[in-house]
């Protein structure tokens, strides 16, 4: 990785592809380059048709003047980002390009909450789901439900996965959200999806973040400051729930967790620091089970014990992950990685976790139907 | 009214699957027979959406997973909040599956 651009998440004051070539350029800029220069680039924009743009490509290429520059417009859902970042990466694996861009926006707010909450149902089994009334938060809150019954998690458990990663957005100014929340804000917020409560709940956001990656001879000559992109594995499940054996892990994680760890010759415990796909506060403690930081039902203890807070045992959404950070969808799964290259850089500022070598990225596609797992690495 | 619902079973292993699929979601396996099997089960876990999506006409209802007695998991909506473990029985209704107590 050589460059990475990120813009503020939250209400943005244009349109999708105006984020997304702001994000672009700083991320071009930032590795030294000029746009012609790219080889390939890769975006993503999943509800670009509620703006009524779709192959947002071309479009961005035109105007940051690479119009020639082939371009494709990846869709994945939630991991739309991190489905973008595999076929960069893929590219450059296999020698097709050296130099890559990937980028991935949206904009969300000009939609009131039961119409975004109609479209993100588009990413469940909708024939089996989405008709039956389901939303996103009743989907994560059935998996709630039976983590609670089956590991005596707790609602406080819960809660202290929201109120950490609102803590830790208050370091970042490019957060959605930079309030602080209290155990007692959290059990008087309402219920969305019983168990879940708003405090529970990702925001809709606007937002945009971009990366260059290159080949590494490439890479050693743009920039000083590198970070290597060690492995990046995608996996797929059963797109809906009454297809699962277990409500409570995503199977697509746990194989995507197992390649990207394989490969990379790592194992959890070398992990210093993770951004996970934390659409909802259980989404976290299922996350730190099935990447195999914590044992399987033990994610929501180690969170109220701190584990995973900054100077924990592994930092965990030290951006304030997508419950503060916010959640532009297509964004979401590059700037996981633009958090990583950050505390991999130690340039993460007061969030900065103390000796970070190696970073991992966990980007969920709706409820699992879709992962990608990265593995990150300073490099000397 | 239609109180059973058609899917599909493996029969190499016998996994329940929906009707789309041509293939065994367990095991591979191209032999699958469809089934109507009818819509009575107990309730495998729930949630009570206080959040509709657009166009939605209820303010609140409960969204269930229902095990039915065939073994095919299935979800639906009830108008009531249930507890795990119920017997229930349901019926399809323009498209949706409405399930209630059973007794």
């Amino acid at each position: 990785m050589v460059g990475a651009g990120h813009t503020p998440f939250g209400r943005g004051s244009s349109d999708a592809i105006s984020l997304m070539i702001k994000a672009s350029m700083a991320a071009i800029e930032g590795a030294s380059l000029s746009p012609e220069q790219i080889d390939h680039c890769f975006y993503s924009n999943a509800f670009g048709f509620t703006e009524n743009q779709i192959h947002a490509g071309p479009v961005i290429n035109t105007a940051i003047g690479a119009a020639d520059t082939p371009s494709v417009t990846i869709e994945s859902a939630c991991s739309s980002g991190s489905a973008a970042l595999m076929e960069a990466y893929a590219h450059i694996a296999s020698g097709l390009a050296d130099v890559c861009l990937v980028c991935g926006g949206e904009r969300l707010l000009h939609l009131k909450t039961p119409e975004a909450t109609a479209y993100f149902a588009m990413g469940s089994d909708y024939a089996v789901e989405g008709t039956n009334g389901a939303t996103f938060p009743g989907l994560y809150a059935l998996m709630a439900q039976e983590h609670m019954r089956r590991y005596g998690t707790t609602s406080e458990m819960l809660a202290s996965v929201a109120i950490k990663n609102h803590q830790n957005a208050l370091n970042n100014e490019l957060a959605h959200i930079r309030k602080s929340i209290g155990m007692s804000d959290y059990l008087e917020s309402p219920y969305v999806a019983y168990p879940l409560r708003l405090y529970d709940c990702c925001p809709f956001s606007d937002g945009a973040a971009a990366l260059v990656i290159a080949e590494e001879r490439v890479a050693r000559r743009l920039n000083s400051e590198l970070v290597q992109l060690v492995s990046c594995a995608r996996a797929g499940g059963p797109a809906a729930l009454n297809q699962r054996d277990d409500l409570t892990s995503i199977s697509s994680a746990r194989v995507a967790a197992r390649q990207a760890y394989s490969s990379a010759h790592v194992g959890p415990k070398d992990i210093d620091v993770a951004e996970v796909h934390d659409c909802f506060t259980i989404a976290e403690i299922i996350a730190t089970e099935d990447t195999g930081l914590f044992p399987q039902g033990e994610g929501g203890r180690a969170a109220a014990e701190g584990l995973t807070s900054i100077g924990g045992k592994v930092a965990v959404n030290p951006s304030g992950g997508l419950k503060a950070k916010g959640h532009p969808v297509s964004a979401t799964g590059i700037a996981q990685i633009y958090e990583i290259y950050r505390q991999l850089t130690a340039s993460a500022g007061k969030r900065q976790v103390d000796g970070a070598e190696i970073g991992m990225a966990h980007n969920v596609g709706a409820t699992g139907g879709s992962c990608t797992i990265s593995i990150l690495r300073r490099m000397r | 009214m239609n109180m059973r619902i058609t899917c599909r079973k493996c029969m190499s292993c016998g996994a329940w699957m929906d009707a789309r699929s041509v293939r065994c979601i367990r095991c591979g396996h191209a032999s699958l027979e469809e089934t109507d099997i009818p819509l009575e089960g107990e309730v495998l876990q729930y949630t009570v959406i206080s959040v509709p999506p657009a166009g939605y006409e209820m303010h609140e209802y409960s969204y269930v997973l229902v095990k039915t007695d065939a073994g095919m998991v299935v979800s639906g909506i009830m108008h009531v909040r249930p507890e795990a473990g119920e017997r229930v029985r349901g019926k399809m209704e323009k498209g949706r599956c409405i399930f209630v107590p059973q007794n």
